[in-house]
């Protein structure tokens, strides 16, 4: 959105800079059909550079957002690997954000995933996170595990197809438990019932796959006894912490990023225009692109986490 | 240099100007000399203290230092308080993250350094348990670190040059054992058992008897519940389970009550003296002020109450206002005992009614309010800054940090007044000053040994043998003298264990009985700060239950009932007179209220994860229409773009095909 800004800015100064000169220069006659036909070449660049920019999103958002995911996953699981080898992993509240305390396994739906610690926007998009404050997935009690729907990998993707009896296994730090898919609910943003079970894996995620105005929720029950419960501590959850919220403190961030992105693409069209076009092109669209990136990265974590 | 001039001063004048050009010269070196030496001798004079500085856990410690850059008005040499792993060599070895109630929940701290290079703030350290990733323990010392922000930017690679270190220990804590994937006894209840079990499990996690203790910190309501669920080995309450509870587990093991420790609820401040900066210490409150403040009534002009001005003359409170007050949410054993104690109060049960001596208007959203009651709530939904927060520790943090309920920012409380109910250990460990609040007997007492001890005689012991405050003990011809009464602070709390009798594992049954043994023994000779060493009769109550602890040798078969474990006959402490109209009479379960129907009772473990009323905050939140709206917004843009491109194309052709009708 801060690119129709620069666009504007750009554009402005020009129709005001002649209507200013207007009176002292007497060439005042051709002014107004010059600037009319300006107005229109920048609207049409606005609204194209927005258009580009929001089909960029989106093309991060539902296909590229995955790369981080998948990349995030593969060092998760050696991590958690060598942690299970060696018996270090996690079971005993407090866990430090970001590491990984689970791995949950649904045949039907064919995920696999490492569950990390942690459910604000930013831990989600490396993998489902782990309520804090809930019992650990696989140990006794209530747990809960929040996943994206639609972006970064989207691994609670397929979430509605599970059906009532459906197996799935989660592996932590004691071992292999088995589960059994209780219920798949759909509830709207406000009823907050659904995240209260007992004795049971709540897998969340939002619901309608892009809206993201509700939440479906899997209650899952082990298949015998669960593992024995970890210690807990009683933690404040934040306010981004169960799902359909964003994370407000990339904002800052994300307007830095914009700035940096601003006078990067001044700077290419200065290239542009005192350069070839050859020299020109190589040097500013991987810089742009990356920028990009980074941009949309953090523009990700401001829509509803589980997106 | 100076020796050059003095060099070509003696080779134009005679011999004597000579001498004293060269003791000039002389003299001008050793000047230049003492003030180099002299910059290094200031750097070194920078100093560090951090008391206590050993045998720390998470709470509150005075950090001062000296000879630091005084700060300027502009916020310059302003001083950055850190807690580092020992010997930091990079801010990266620091834990940086912004301050609570920031998301990250760092414990960064920013001080002011007086024109003497002095100053001093009080900082919360944290052990393992609190700040997993620096992982502070006994085994694993770590550091305060000190620097004054010149402005110049340090990244997480370098230390500021103006950084100072002091190490600080840690005491023993569940870090410092072996990491184990399934303990001996588990046990979960009263969030002011909490420290002392935290304690006696690091100190019996090694040995030759060692014993895997896990302790959840909760609610003696929780505790109760997981008991009665068969979910832990030992449920920790001070209220005893009512019929209701008992009734709805039917199938709940064997057991009995042992004390195993003794404490205090207070009513604590975090106020400054906006004349002195000093903080404010014995404030005095009534059990009317209480009521005033859990019900949200004016709470904008709480600083002015008649009532207060009366029991604390001369005392300046904050210029502003007083924050909604900090309080629990969890339905939880103190909030029982606290309302107890208020509505035993005519003044308070005035003020409730909506007949006030001071004309302060009750809330009316509170109006149909019952008390006692177990659980603190905001009843105005539409005022939301009035906000129970959920555990014990987030309370103490955000009346530490001078937090509002509802607040992302520290106050300064010589502005904003700060009141919160707290456990005493919670108030020692973060620094609270506890006020003094007014017994049935008209006396204001803050929690001391003396007044804990005289408020101990007076507690009254429940059909279930358990003892709870005498909150209305006033006159002289019940069987305590009226002496006591008068020093007895009224908000003892005796956390009780439940212990399974039955078991049907021997292994277990000795662990228990152990453990029982070395919470009445040594365990309370090693409390932390906050706790009284339990009288001898309630020791000998523990060692009695111990001795009844049986493994699988001799079956019983499970009942319902749990026998008195000591033969004082019951004294049915609640009907304290005439309660009023809107207070529930109901003392028949012991002296709590009947607490609300369950609302998940479908299987085993009814465990709410999330306190309900605190999801159903947070759960309409969000912008869930962003991303289409985004989408669809690119996608007008674009047809915006292409139908522009089309109107020269299309005005081109409609003018060719004007022109085609009007020509022929």
């Amino acid at each position: 959105m801060t690119v129709i800004d620069l666009t504007e800015t750009t554009a402005t100064p020009e129709p005001v800079a002649i209507v200013a000169t207007a009176e002292p220069v007497p060439t005042a006659t051709p002014a107004p059909v010059a600037s009319k036909a300006v107005v229109r070449r920048v609207v049409r660049q606005a609204l194209l550079i927005f258009a580009t920019f929001v089909a960029g999103f989106a093309l991060y958002l539902f296909v590229l957002s995955a790369l981080p995911h998948a990349r995030a996953q593969t060092g998760l699981e050696r991590r958690f690997r060598s942690e299970l080898a060696n018996a270090v992993a996690p079971v005993n509240a407090p866990v430090a954000l970001g590491a990984p305390v689970a791995v949950v396994e649904i045949p039907a739906i064919g995920l696999h995933e490492v569950v990390v610690e942690g459910s604000d926007a930013r831990r989600l998009a490396s993998g489902p996170g782990h309520v804090r404050g809930t019992a650990l997935p696989g140990q006794a009690g209530t747990s809960i595990v929040l996943g994206r729907r639609t972006t970064f990998g989207a691994p609670f993707a397929d979430l509605d197809r599970l059906e009532v009896g459906d197996e799935l296994t989660v592996t932590a730090g004691q071992g292999e438990t088995p589960y059994r898919v209780r219920s798949v609910e759909r509830a709207a943003a406000s009823d907050a019932s659904v995240l209260v079970a007992s004795n049971a894996l709540l897998l969340v995620t939002s619901d309608p796959a892009v809206v993201a105005d509700g939440r479906l929720v899997v209650t899952a029950t082990p298949v015998g006894a669960p593992q024995a419960p970890g210690s807990r501590v009683a933690v404040e959850l934040g306010l981004d912490e169960l799902g359909l919220a964003s994370d407000r403190s990339v904002v800052g961030e994300l307007v830095l990023w914009m700035q940096v992105l601003v006078a990067l693409a001044l700077g290419t069209v200065v290239a542009f225009r005192r350069w070839r076009r050859g020299p020109a092109w190589v040097v500013a669209v991987p810089v742009l692109l990356a920028v990009l990136w980074v941009v949309y990265e953090r523009a990700a974590l401001l829509l509803p986490a589980t997106l | 240099m100076h020796s050059a001039a003095a060099l070509t001063v003696r080779a134009r004048v005679g011999r004597a100007p000579r001498v004293v050009a060269a003791m000039v010269g002389l003299a001008m070196l050793a000047a230049a000399g003492s003030v180099v030496a002299a910059a290094p001798a200031r750097a070194e004079a920078r100093t560090l203290s951090v008391t206590p500085s050993a045998e720390l856990g998470n709470e509150v410690v005075r950090v001062a230092w000296t000879g630091f850059t005084p700060t300027l008005t502009d916020g310059t040499y302003g001083v950055i308080v850190l807690q580092c792993r020992a010997n930091p060599t990079r801010l990266g070895d620091c834990f940086t993250a912004n301050t609570y109630p920031d998301p990250a929940e760092g414990n960064r701290l920013g001080g002011v350094t007086a024109a003497d290079g002095t100053g001093s703030v009080l900082f919360e350290v944290r052990p393992a348990a609190n700040l997993p990733e620096l992982a502070c323990a006994q085994s694993t010392p770590c550091s305060i670190l000190v620097y004054e922000n010149d402005g110049v930017p340090v990244g997480p690679d370098d230390l500021p040059p103006s950084a100072v270190v002091a190490p600080v220990e840690f005491a023993r804590s569940r870090a410092d054992c072996p990491d184990v994937t399934d303990f001996d006894v588990r046990a979960d209840g009263a969030a002011s058992a909490a420290p002392a079990f935290y304690r006696w499990a690091a100190q019996r996690c090694l040995g030759n008897d060692a014993l895997v203790l896990d302790y959840t910190e909760t609610s003696s309501t929780s505790g109760r519940e997981n008991f009665l669920n068969g979910l832990v080995d030992l449920g920790i309450t001070s209220l005893p389970a009512t019929d209701d509870e008992l009734e709805s587990h039917s199938e709940h093991p064997e057991f009995a009550y042992a004390p195993v420790d003794m404490t205090a609820i207070t009513v604590v401040i975090n106020m400054k003296d906006p004349a002195t900066g000093r903080r404010l210490e014995n404030v005095v409150l009534s059990p009317r002020l209480v009521a005033r403040l859990v019900t949200n009534s004016d709470l904008s002009t709480f600083l002015v109450d008649r009532e207060l001005r009366e029991l604390n003359p001369g005392v300046r409170f904050p210029t502003a206002t007083l924050s909604p007050p900090l309080l629990r949410a969890e339905r939880s054993a103190a909030t029982q005992m606290v309302t107890s104690w208020m509505v035993t109060s005519k003044d308070a049960r005035d003020f409730l009614a909506g007949a006030d001596k001071h004309r302060v208007p009750r809330n009316p959203a509170w109006r149909d309010q019952r008390y006692p009651t177990d659980a603190f709530a905001n009843n105005s939904p539409e005022d939301d800054q009035f906000q129970p927060r959920t555990g014990q520790r987030t309370v103490g943090l955000r009346m530490f940090y001078g937090v509002r309920p509802a607040g992302t920012v520290p106050e300064r409380t010589e502005i904003i007044g700060f009141i919160g109910i707290v456990d005493l250990p919670t108030a020692q460990r973060f620094g609270l000053p506890a006020a003094k609040i007014v017994n049935a007997a008209g006396a204001a007492v803050a929690p001391t040994d003396d007044s804990v001890r005289a408020g101990f005689e007076l507690m009254r012991r429940t059909r279930a043998g358990t003892l709870v405050p005498a909150y209305d003990a006033a006159d002289p011809d019940g069987t305590p003298d009226g002496d006591t009464a008068e020093r007895a602070y009224p908000l003892v709390k005796v956390d009780y264990a439940m212990v399974p009798t039955q078991l049907d594992d021997d292994d277990k049954a000795d662990q228990i009985r152990g453990l029982l043994e070395y919470i009445a023994t040594e365990g309370q000779d090693d409390l932390p700060a906050g706790y009284f060493a339990l009288p001898d009769a309630l020791r000998e109550q523990t060692l009695a239950v111990a001795d009844r602890i049986q493994g699988p040798a001799a079956p019983t078969t499970t009942t319902t009932t749990v026998a008195p474990p000591t033969d004082t006959p019951p004294i049915d402490f609640g009907s304290s007179g005439d309660p009023g109209p809107f207070f529930s009479g109901d003392s028949t379960g012991g002296g709590t209220a009947t607490p609300p129907a369950s609302t998940d009772g479908d299987d085993g473990g009814a465990e709410t994860p999330i306190a309900t009323r605190e999801i159903a905050a947070l759960a309409t939140t969000g912008a869930p229409l962003t991303l289409p709206a985004l989408l669809a917004l690119g996608g007008i843009a674009l047809l915006g773009w292409a139908a522009s491109g089309a109107v020269p194309a299309v005005r081109r052709v409609v003018v060719r095909v004007r022109r085609g009708t009007t020509e022929p």
